[in-house]
């Protein structure tokens, strides 16, 4: 792979550029470089910079959702190539914010993060009644499971979810991991869920933890 | 020695004065419907019917008995003035159902230009909110300040934009001008709305910052995108303005209160007692029982926490006067009932300075 061109992909991310890092990314295909290093070494690489800035608090979200912008507009002119090489299929989330609250703001940049560090992501999006969360889990058969609230009302959402999940026997195997401003590590243990993120870097390093990489994001 | 009316206690804690007591001052948003149920209505006929809304107002007051009317808050009033579409499909408990944004007016920033100001007297539900304010003012104006809310700028730039804060949030970082002409044009609604409320009898608005907070945006986000439109607002009506900011408001207290607003409301993670320290004496508190962590007393805790609650709030934030005893934030569904009514019998309890007529 060319340095320059992981260089100006990673530094597109990092400086919230779409253009450029759609472009890069066109060009990094035309050239038949290595896809799997552009997207770890590059857009992977950039967007984790972005995560520690926004874990030091010198970034805030609306500097990350742009650099995710460009993140993901790459991504999707690198993602058909990568699946062309026929990479293994990595690990599966299904996420989404509880019912009764429209909040997505924490999930969508989990999800960024998520996706960054290689595993798939089926985002279900906000206000998901629990019927959509059982039907498209059973579908999905993700590896884990993320649910979000930042309100205290949709507590009792979430664990309705994760009650229908136990019942119906798709919570077994899977990773339940929770966020957002109520949630509590005593309710996390209450409802029986695996995971509390208190941020995304937290949220984060369990993952890579889960999947036998180092704990770093 | 009397006992003040509502309206005459909240009126001497913005002349700087000790009234009776501290006032109780609640935002009602999702407990209102405890009414709604009694009532038999659902959110979207009381956000659609004058009477429907002025009657609900009215049975949050005469059953908890707070310092003000409250009109519930109402986030999607904006986006609809301006053209958004809502449907009445967000569970909220006991099978009720509040309204949320599924059409947008603005399908990308670049549609920003083209946007109209709408009128308040005439747009969306606003004439519904106009006639209830006008309702209740008639009947309990001169005993009760009835309390218009206007939802914040960036929040409403949220309900009218597709994308909501995933499109709104990176606008400021890489597309700010033309964030802020959207914003010029929800801040010019809003002064109108505004005004139209105390046309209409309002004694005073509420704004609430839920979405752009510490956990999203940094001070200088906050200074450029928030209090410059709050200010605006707060100068334009000339009106006691209460200005919330949910989540922990401490990096935007100095902003908050250079906005000019008489009061700022803040969560319960906020330290009351150095925001007391600081400001005190500049400006109305309020504040700020906790009501929305996990573990807050209001949600949680039995009515003999709550007073304990209330007792130790009242310690910090009662002395000197220019406090108003409320809830951390919106009083939602998810309370127990007699939470609320131990937060207000402890104010009345505990929250006696002596003064009144």
């Amino acid at each position: 792979m060319n340095g320059a061109l992981l260089d100006r992909l990673r530094s597109a991310v990092i400086d919230m550029d779409c253009e450029v890092a759609t472009s890069t990314a066109h060009e990094i295909v035309s050239s038949g470089a290595d896809i799997a290093d552009a997207v770890l070494n590059g857009l992977y690489a950039g967007m984790r910079s972005v995560a520690e800035r926004y874990d030091r608090r010198e970034l805030f979200l609306p500097q990350v959702l742009a650099s995710a912008n460009a993140f993901y507009e790459a991504f999707d002119v690198l993602r058909p190539h990568l699946a062309i090489e026929g990479s293994p299929p990595g690990s599966k989330m299904v996420i989404g914010v509880g019912e009764g609250d429209i909040h997505d703001i924490g999930k969508n940049l989990v999800k960024v993060m998520v996706e960054a560090n290689g595993i798939s992501c089926v985002d279900l999006g906000r206000d998901v009644p629990n019927e959509v969360f059982l039907a498209r889990i059973d579908e999905v058969r993700p590896d884990y499971i993320g649910i979000s609230t930042l309100m205290t009302p949709t507590l009792l959402s979430v664990k309705e979810v994760v009650l229908s999940l136990t019942e119906s026997g798709l919570r077994e195997g899977r990773k339940l991991l929770l966020g957002g401003g109520p949630v509590t590590d005593q309710f996390t243990k209450e409802i029986g869920a695996d995971y509390h993120g208190e941020g995304v870097k937290d949220t984060i390093v369990w993952l890579r933890v889960q999947e036998g990489k180092d704990g770093h994001t | 020695m009397m006992e003040m009316s509502s309206l005459e206690r909240i009126q001497a804690t913005i002349d700087g004065e000790l009234p009776d007591r501290v006032p109780v001052v609640l935002f009602f948003q999702s407990a209102a419907q405890y009414a709604l149920v009694r009532d038999d209505v659902t959110w979207c006929e009381v956000l659609n019917n004058p009477y429907k809304l002025y009657r609900n107002v009215l049975q949050q007051h005469e059953r908890y008995g707070a310092d003000n009317f409250f009109l519930p808050l109402d986030f999607r009033l904006t986006g609809e003035a301006f053209g958004s579409r809502c449907d009445y499909s967000m569970k909220c408990g006991g099978g009720m159902r509040m309204p949320v944004a599924s059409g947008f007016a603005l399908e990308t920033p670049r549609d920003i230009d083209r946007l109209e100001v709408p009128d308040p007297l005439t747009a969306g539900r606003c004439p519904v909110v106009l006639k209830a304010i006008s309702d209740l003012r008639a009947k309990y104006g001169s005993k009760v300040p009835i309390v218009g809310f206007l939802n914040s700028p960036p929040e409403a730039a949220t309900d009218i934009l597709k994308g909501g804060y995933s499109t709104v949030l990176p606008m400021m970082a890489t597309d700010k001008a033309a964030l802020h002409r959207l914003l010029g044009k929800i801040t010019e609604f809003n002064i109108e709305l505004g005004k139209a409320m105390l046309a209409a009898g309002a004694f005073t608005v509420a704004s609430v910052g839920g979405g752009f907070n510490n956990l999203t945006i940094s001070p200088d986000q906050f200074r450029e995108f928030v209090a410059p439109y709050h200010s605006a607002v707060v100068k334009a009506l000339g009106a006691p303005y209460c200005f919330h900011q949910c989540q922990d408001a401490t990096p935007f207290l100095d902003d908050m209160v250079g906005t000019g607003a008489g009061a700022i409301s803040f969560h319960e993670l906020v330290d009351l007692g150095m925001v007391k320290r600081r400001f005190g004496a500049q400006v109305i508190l309020a504040g700020n029982v906790g009501v929305s962590e996990g573990r807050s007393v209001m949600f949680q805790g039995t009515p003999i926490d709550v007073e304990a609650a209330v007792r130790r709030v009242l310690g910090e934030g009662m002395p000197g006067g220019r406090f108003w005893l409320s809830a951390g934030c919106e009083v939602h569904h998810a309370l127990p009932e007699e939470n609320i009514h131990a937060l207000v019998r402890s104010a009345k309890k505990f929250g006696v300075y002596g003064g009144g007529r």
